[in-house]
């Protein structure tokens, strides 16, 4: 499995994501070798279990000016290593998550004569809507080529799939949907005056966490918060997360005249999320582009009642009024207008917060997920 | 020994430096003395396999048309001279592989390590001196890419005592698998030959 983050190394969900595949694939009985990069006081090979052994890949001997010449120094390291790696050991399928490991997965495939089963999690022209730069289409380019050099494409949702059929003209027998799973977060007992740190106590919360890029939709929600304040409800929106449009966010609640009603925290530990997500009162996920949600299943999983955008894989993950909120996307007084009725109603809040639970507890879970997996790599190899 | 892969950024009519014609060199000598001799290069233009003068040559290109840097490139077209490699290794025997600046050694050294056959790569000039030792990241990055794949070469040529000094000095490659030859000098075919049988 080639992925260039894997914990402690956390910069999206990707490397959450690659954690809980890779161990419960290895529960399954399915043989792990994880490429990762190094990180700082972390094993080069680390031997999670019998089954699964992550490799970290020292990648400062390449060093880079820019983004992508580090992906390509990266590339380089993977291969380097996992040249020497093959020759100890048999592998039967390449599993790359996303663009950045592509060559290496590639170079991997034609050495060793094994396919590649590709999870393509969000593609560039989703990200950025539309192919604006040199750069972009580099990436956008090396998305392409894996999809062709792909056994088997793993996408997260039905809206992914029909993107990346169209985007790059692939088979649709090629594809498979498999969402992305959640696993329960350990109890933790919050108090008072941790609440306190984030809000006053007269104070409901409205909770987004997420990458701040515009993608992300932050600046409807703030656009939102307003007309929440117009209906009586005295709101604090908890934003959570770091990223290149945080400024011009500041910059809006400075404008609304709401700055000291939204608090930006930065990232947090996962401790201290966990805690978050307990003294919160909604989580909002305004996502103007989204290929599955997983933040919306951390909400829901917590039993916060979610209110998000009719868009993408979140579309896909709510059922309106049953397990959580659906709004237009880009539309800031209806994104109030649903979070007033869940604020203003305690028994609505409480019955989504459940039925929320419930379906991030049953449809959501890893196990089911690894085992899909398998089925792919079955496929892929038959 | 029968049967030679050569794997050159650069084959005639492609022709940017030196490089070029030191491929050439190599390829015809080698054919001269009995080789089934292939030859991998990168022509973005002219992507085909033919048999020129009895060599066979494949051109590749990326398959990324974007060009980013040249460091980007030569991840891309590692990709494809592996494929291309093990095409040319699987329909015969490959006894030896000769792979010509910093550009086509982590494809040699995969394909090398991959199916046990002699890796001899050739430099120039190290990065050290095209960048006058410059240190800028890009120029540390491919040297790096010298200093730890030539480690892994089994022999080594180059033409001049200032690379050899910079390979054994700086990136600290054991002295004893370099040879500074001529590089289009028909004694420098027959060593090499005879350093591959020792």
């Amino acid at each position: 499995m080639l992925v260039w983050e894997y914990p402690p190394r956390k910069v999206g969900g990707l490397a959450t994501h690659a954690y809980n595949l890779s161990f419960q694939l290895s529960q399954i009985g399915a043989e792990v070798d994880v490429i990762t990069t190094s990180f700082p006081g972390e094993p080069t090979v680390e031997k999670k279990n019998d089954k699964l052994i992550i490799h970290r890949v020292e990648t400062y001997n390449y060093p880079a000016y820019d983004f992508i010449n580090w992906v390509m120094g990266m590339n380089n390291s993977i291969l380097e290593y996992t040249t020497d790696l093959v020759q100890k050991r048999n592998f039967d399928i390449i599993h790359a998550h996303d663009w950045m490991v592509i060559p290496s997965a590639v170079g991997l495939k034609y050495m060793i004569g094994r396919p590649i089963v590709y999870s393509v999690h969000s593609t560039e022209y989703g990200r950025r809507n539309g192919i604006h730069g040199t750069m972009q289409r580099l990436i956008h380019e090396t998305e392409g080529w894996g999809t062709y050099e792909s056994e088997k494409i793993v996408v997260c949702s039905k809206y992914m799939k029909e993107h990346v059929v169209w985007l790059f003209n692939v088979p649709e027998d090629k594809l498979h949907i498999i969402p992305n799973g959640i696993t329960e977060p350990p109890s933790v007992e919050v108090d008072t005056n941790f609440r306190r740190k984030y809000a006053q106590d007269s104070e409901k919360i409205i909770l987004f966490v997420g990458r701040i890029v515009d993608e992300k939709g932050l600046n409807v929600l703030i656009g939102a918060l307003p007309y929440v304040h117009k209906s009586g409800i005295n709101a604090k929106l908890v934003v959570v997360g770091d990223g290149y449009a945080i400024n011009r966010m500041k910059e809006i609640a400075w404008e609304l005249g709401i700055y000291d009603k939204v608090y930006f925290t930065g990232y947090l530990s996962d401790d201290e999320l966990n805690k978050v997500f307990k003294i919160s009162d909604a989580l909002a996920v305004p996502s103007l582009y989204e290929p599955f949600g997983i933040v919306a299943l951390e909400g829901m999983i917590n039993r916060l009642p979610v209110v998000v955008s009719d868009t993408g894989g979140l579309s896909e993950i709510i059922e309106d009024g049953t397990n959580g909120l659906k709004v237009p996307p880009n539309n800031s007084e209806e994104l109030a207008r649903r979070l007033i009725a869940l604020l203003s109603d305690e028994s609505l809040r409480k019955r989504i917060s459940e039925l929320g639970y419930k379906t991030a507890k049953e449809r959501y879970n890893w196990g089911e997920i690894a085992y899909k997996t398998l089925e792919v790599y079955k496929k892929a190899t038959s | 020994m029968r049967s030679v892969l050569i794997i050159s950024e650069e084959y005639p009519p492609k022709e940017i430096g030196k490089t070029s014609s030191i491929t050439k060199f190599f390829s015809s000598e080698l054919l001269k003395r009995g080789f089934l001799v292939s030859v991998l290069t990168h022509d973005e233009f002219n992507v085909r396999t033919s048999v020129e003068k009895s060599i066979r040559v494949t051109r590749i290109r990326s398959p990324v048309r974007t060009f980013y840097s040249i460091f980007a490139l030569e991840t891309y077209l590692t990709t494809q001279y592996v494929r291309e490699g093990v095409n040319i290794i699987a329909g015969e025997k490959v006894d030896l592989i000769i792979s010509f600046e910093w550009i086509s050694f982590l494809s040699a050294y995969m394909l090398s390590s991959k199916f046990s056959i002699p890796w001899v790569a050739i430099i120039q000039t190290s990065e050290r001196e095209r960048s006058n030792n410059s240190f800028s990241l890009l120029s540390i990055s491919i040297a790096n890419i010298e200093r730890n794949l030539l480690k892994k070469a089994d022999i080594i040529l180059t033409n001049n005592l200032r690379t050899y000094k910079t390979l054994t000095n700086e990136y600290s490659i054991d002295s004893r698998k370099i040879a500074v030859v001529d590089l289009e000098a028909e004694y420098c075919i027959s060593f090499l030959l005879s350093m591959i049988t020792k």
